[in-house]
Parts: C-alpha cells; structure tokens; sequence
C-alpha cells in the first residue's frame, strides 16, 4: 500500500483542521486560576510578611540592627555586667553566678 | 497574547504595577495569558493536567521576574511562550526517560499516537498527528497555525532563525499531511472536502 501525495486539498484540510483545534483549546478552570493568583499573591512585591511589616514600621534596616543591638548588649552583659544585672541575678538565683566568673586577663597572668 | 506585538505595552505596563505591588495587575495578566499559556503547553503535551501544572509555573516565572523585567527587551508574551516550551520540552524529556526505564527498551512515542489516529475522528487524529511530529516542528506549527504568532515572532520563542522556523513549519505540515492522508476516507474526507 503506498501513501497518497499531499495535495492542496490536503492543506485546506489542515488549515480546517488547525482553524477546530484553535476553537477547542482548553480553559484555565476556576482552581487553576485561584493557583495562580496564590502565587501571584505570595511573590507580589509589595506583600507583607512578617518581615515586611517590621521593616515597614521601623526602617529597611530594623531587622539586621536589632539583631546586632542583641549580640552587643549581650556581649556587653557577659563581659562587664552592670549592677543591676547582677541584683536581678542575686533576686533570681541567690547566688552572684557573673561575679564568679574569673577575669580573662587574670587567667592570662599566670 | 496571539497580538503579541499590539499588547506588549500594556502587558510591560501590568507587569511594572505588579512590580509595585498591585495585585490587580495580577489578575488582568492571568486572565490575559494563562488561557494561552495552557493551551500552548496542552498542544505540545498533549495532556491538559500536565499543562495545567506548567502554566502555573510558567505564570510563577513571571511573578519572580516582575521586579527585574526591564521592558523593551522582551515581549510578556513572547517570553511566557518560551518559558512554556522549555517546561514542556523539560517534561517530554522526563517522560520518555522514564518510559526507557519502565521499559528497559527504546520508546517509540509513535504507536500509542498511531492508535489514538485509528479511533478517532478528524479533530482527534489532527491532534494524534501533531504528537507524532519531532518537537521543534510541532512547536513552530502550534505557535505558527493555532497561536497565530508571526515567525520571526516564533524565531524569538524559539531561539532560531526566520528561515529555520519557515522549514520546521513546512517540514511540520508536510509530516502532518503524510500522516493523516492514508486515513482520508476512514475520517470521511473527499476530494470536495475542505
């Protein structure tokens, strides 16, 4: 059995055939749209997360320089803890915990 | 996004108030390519749920690129076209390596194709066809014939050249033509016929 020659009927039945094809194509349904805009919703630039909304309150910058704020006072209450720090110990603990904490330049001198 | 070139400012416009953070802009650009978009990716996979989950992720690209889209380079349009051919063209290749190792033989994509032409009608086996075509030749004729898209429009999508895109589509036509012709009569086609 041999394949019949294309011929211009054959194109006219193609272009019939692409021109169906073109009427049928599928429709995004209500789910797929809602997907979507979740996406859309969740990378909007301009959406805030929690974040967003500390930046938005205090500044760009809040976020990195409340956490340096942290770390130095921290190291400032390890380092030389002032006397209320260690009242409140006393008041908690009974015991000065940060006050028998041997000064590294002592340990060093020997 | 079949008038590409007419609408790409507006969508430019949508896409930079999106940017900003309106999520209207959102929706005025689904509503205005995710029809598209699903349709492209459901004629080059030939699955309607697979091309679901790729427009979606199609539109996900094109939220992240929001605030980086520099208008003027590349047409909205344009470039979900070719974020939706890469998807699928990701996807057929995982299809059929996972076809190789199911099967332990190599895969012929064409008689599953070849059965569905057997049964069905003139719609169906047109679509039957064009899954039997080499990909960059059923791509440059779905965006050429079904999405209307200009060629040097598809030469953008796809990466090549006017001429290149002329010879997929007539090479993709001829293959279409030569596939269907020894079912004119079984789909009731005469020589009268349109």
């Amino acid at each position: 059995m041999t394949t019949p020659e294309p011929d211009d009927a054959d194109d006219r039945r193609l272009d019939a055939g692409f021109a169906t094809l073109r009427a049928r194509s599928p429709r995004p349904d209500g789910a797929l749209l809602a997907r979507v805009l979740a996406d859309a919703e969740r990378h909007r630039p301009g959406a805030l997360g929690w974040r967003g909304r500390f930046g938005g309150l205090f500044g760009p910058v809040a976020i990195p320089a409340t956490l340096t704020g942290a770390l130095l006072v921290g190291v400032w209450i390890g380092a030389a803890p002032p006397g209320s720090v260690l009242a409140l110990e006393e008041a908690l603990f009974g015991v000065e915990l940060l006050a028998g904490v041997a000064d590294p330049a002592d340990l060093l001198a020997d | 996004m079949r008038n590409a070139q007419g609408d790409g400012s507006e969508d430019a416009a949508l896409l930079a108030a999106y940017a900003a953070g309106d999520g209207r802009a959102a929706r005025r650009l689904a509503d205005r390519h995710l029809g598209r978009v699903l349709g492209f990716a459901a004629r080059l996979l030939g699955d309607v749920a697979e091309a679901e989950d790729v427009a979606q992720e199609a539109m996900l690209r094109l939220w992240q690129i929001a605030p980086r889209w520099r208008p003027g380079e590349a047409q909205v349009s344009t470039w979900l076209y070719r974020v939706t051919a890469n998807l699928c063209t990701d996807r057929l290749r995982r299809r059929r390596s996972v076809a190789l190792d199911a099967a332990g033989d190599p895969a012929d994509p064409a008689p599953a194709a070849v059965q569905v032409l057997i049964r069905a009608d003139r719609t169906a086996a047109l679509e039957a066809a064009l899954l039997c075509l080499p990909e960059r030749q059923r791509q440059a004729v779905v965006l050429r014939h079904i999405e209307g898209l200009s060629n040097p429009e598809i030469a953008t999508v796809m990466g090549c050249g006017v001429e290149a895109v002329e010879s997929l589509v007539a090479r993709g036509r001829r293959g279409l033509t030569t596939a269907l012709a020894p079912r004119r009569e079984t789909l009731g086609y005469h020589d009268d016929d349109p």
